[in-house]
């Protein structure tokens, strides 16, 4: 699976997550926001970004989301942490077990 | 010599953008022969050139709204696009730091700005208080935990301001925890002066 496929897999992952509000998009898709609503997908992939060394290296991924107030973020961000490695696990991507997650909540909604 | 200002009435059979009509009618000519005035009788019985009409006469009537507002400009206020700009800006150059949420090895954070907010609003729960600044900072000797540093202006009315600042520390260590889950080790708060309860206009100051 290419990069962009994992990462647009990945975003519609976390979006399905309790207590996840949307990905945090660039400052790009902020300023569009009167005209997108980013809680419909905006752009694919967007609060999400993949890394790996080589070819066959361990993914580096790292998750960007604004959560639900309703929600302790701590919860929110392990669930989406476990979300993620789960996929990969599903999904039998190599290198998953070295693969490491990093989750930031950059608002609350 | 005159100046074309319309596509020509027969445009070249190879244009892509030139819709063809299910009536074989090509749309740039079902719309000059409108606005020349110069439909025939077919124009007025097709369903699909009526149709085309139709389509131009909406698009019309858009576009002069959209001028009419133009020229109006008086009513429009610039300020709230402003507003949302600016606030866009502040969150991208001064989101604050990362802050750990649960063990180091679960590698998950909350950015500074958006765990303040929910802190500083807990602040606020208690009565007669406005929340300021409020910092939130690692702890470098513990890792995964932080230190809390909040302004706050007392109500007037207060009793005692100890007592005041207890209170609002037990808000905000119950909401740090509940509603985030950081691991607080400290919360100071700075009583930097006195609002008066029948103003809300200090509400969410930032010094």
């Amino acid at each position: 699976m290419t990069p962009t496929a994992l990462g647009d897999t990945l975003a519609q992952v976390v979006r399905d997550v309790p207590g996840v509000a949307f990905l945090t998009p660039g400052i790009a898709g902020r300023l569009r926001s009167a005209f997108q609503d980013p809680r419909r997908g905006g752009l694919p992939g967007a609060g999400v970004r993949l890394n790996r060394r080589g070819d066959t290296g361990p993914w580096q991924i790292e998750v960007r989301i604004v959560t639900l107030a309703g929600h302790r973020a701590c919860d929110v961000t392990r669930a989406t942490r476990a979300a993620v490695l789960a996929h990969l696990l599903a999904e039998g991507a190599t290198a998953t077990v070295d693969a490491t997650v990093t989750v930031t909540i950059t608002g609350i909604v | 010599m005159t100046t074309r200002i319309h596509p020509p009435d027969t445009p070249p059979p190879h244009d892509p953008d030139d819709e063809c009509l299910p009536c074989g009618r090509l749309l740039s000519r079902v719309w000059s022969d409108w606005e020349e005035g110069a439909a025939d009788s077919h124009a007025a019985a097709c369903p699909d050139c009526t149709a085309a009409v139709a389509e131009l006469e909406r698009l019309e009537t858009a576009v002069r709204g959209l001028r009419d507002d133009t020229e109006d400009a008086s009513g429009y206020d610039p300020a709230p696009l402003t507003e949302r700009v600016m606030d866009v800006v502040r969150l991208e150059l001064r989101p604050g730091h990362p802050l750990p949420l649960g063990t180091p090895e679960e590698d998950m954070w909350v950015m500074e700005y958006a765990a303040a907010r929910v802190l500083r609003a807990a602040a606020e729960r208690v009565p007669g208080v406005r929340s300021g600044s409020c910092r939130i900072t690692p702890e470098r000797d513990m890792p995964g935990r932080v230190t809390v540093s909040l302004h706050i202006l007392a109500p007037i009315t207060a009793p005692s301001l100890p007592a005041l600042a207890d209170e609002v520390r037990r808000s905000v260590g119950e909401s740090a925890d509940r509603r985030l889950g950081l691991e607080i080790t400290g919360i100071d708060v700075h009583v930097i002066g006195f609002a008066d309860a029948s103003d809300d206009s200090e509400k969410g100051f930032l010094p």
